[in-house]
């Protein structure tokens, strides 16, 4: 990432990181309106994250955690997920594009690239290019 | 002691020598060697061409990712680069491969770049072109979609060898 994307504030990025189904991601926080442990939503009905991202069979998780998002045209939006990690600072040496093979399924998810970090791999997520797709 | 003309007896065996190492060239000449990785899926032997692979890499964390399509199980980080893996079993219509860690070939033709889980490296060898024939007519699939030619290891063994040009195709669609 270059000096332009700094001087306009993007870095370091604030990423709140969660995991369905022992898969973890990031999404900036931009997009994030809130944030709740165990899933109470205040917002009719909630998508499972693991169902929309096509993981195969039924969510399994009993309390899962709500992270309400920006989607697309700037609709709020409650996502059902298996937990929230953490919110940290990211700069931009850490994110890493996907390789062409993948980015053109990813894209179609919203995944828009990957940070790797010991022993696992958080895949970043915009729920707006998510909503649109 | 006789000291006529006649050559000694090992002017004769150096001049044998000679004669095979020239030989040797001429074969060489002829029959540029090919190297080939070779390797195993299943009760299947395969091989690719060794210009296409840029490295073999052991218990590689194979990173699910949940929504690429079946032959495509998720990312791999080689030092810090985030690459693809192909699952080659499940391209050629065997079980996949189980998730976890995983031998790799990273193999690499033009803009293709990505790795590709095997089972086991059989071998790394230099053979002679001629040992690649054109795909078994008793080939069916996949296999055979993908085939550039069948090797001849001897014995009565075979692999098929895989084109990575046929394969990058296919993942691409």
């Amino acid at each position: 990432m270059n000096g332009e994307a700094a001087k306009r504030g993007i870095f370091p990025l604030p990423v709140l990181f969660f995991s369905v189904g022992g898969v973890h991601y990031g999404v900036s926080t931009d997009q994030v309106l809130s944030a709740a442990a165990r899933g109470a939503s205040e917002d009719g009905e909630p998508l499972w994250f693991q169902r929309e991202m096509g993981y195969g069979g039924e969510p399994a998780c009993p309390r899962p955690a709500a992270v309400a998002v920006k989607a697309a045209g700037g609709k709020r939006l409650t996502v059902l997920i298996d937990s929230l990690e953490e919110i940290a600072e990211v700069a931009p040496g850490e994110i890493r594009p996907l390789p062409p093979l993948v980015a053109r399924h990813a894209r179609r998810k919203g995944v828009w690239g990957v940070i790797p970090r010991p022993g696992r791999m958080c895949l970043l997520i915009d729920f707006a290019l998510w909503t649109k797709s | 002691m006789e000291t006529g003309s006649e050559p000694l007896a090992s002017e004769d065996i150096l001049g044998e020598v000679k004669r095979s190492l020239r030989s040797r060239d001429v074969v060489n000449v002829e029959e540029e060697p090919v190297k080939l990785v070779i390797f195993t899926l299943g009760e299947g032997r395969y091989a690719f061409y060794g210009s296409e692979v840029r490295e073999i890499l052991s218990g590689c964390e194979v990173f699910p990712v949940p929504f690429l399509p079946g032959y495509l199980p998720g990312l791999i980080n080689i030092r810090g680069d985030i690459e693809s893996a192909v699952d080659l079993r499940h391209i050629l219509g065997k079980d996949k491969t189980p998730p976890g860690k995983a031998l790799i070939i990273m193999a690499e033709r033009g803009e293709f770049k990505s790795g590709i889980i095997i089972d086991a490296v059989e071998d790394v060898a230099d053979l002679p072109q001629s040992k690649i024939t054109p795909p078994l007519a008793t080939l069916t699939g996949t296999a055979r979609d993908l085939a550039a030619g069948t090797v001849e290891l001897g014995g009565g063994q075979t692999a098929t060898l895989i084109d990575i040009e046929k394969l990058a195709a296919m993942v691409a669609l």
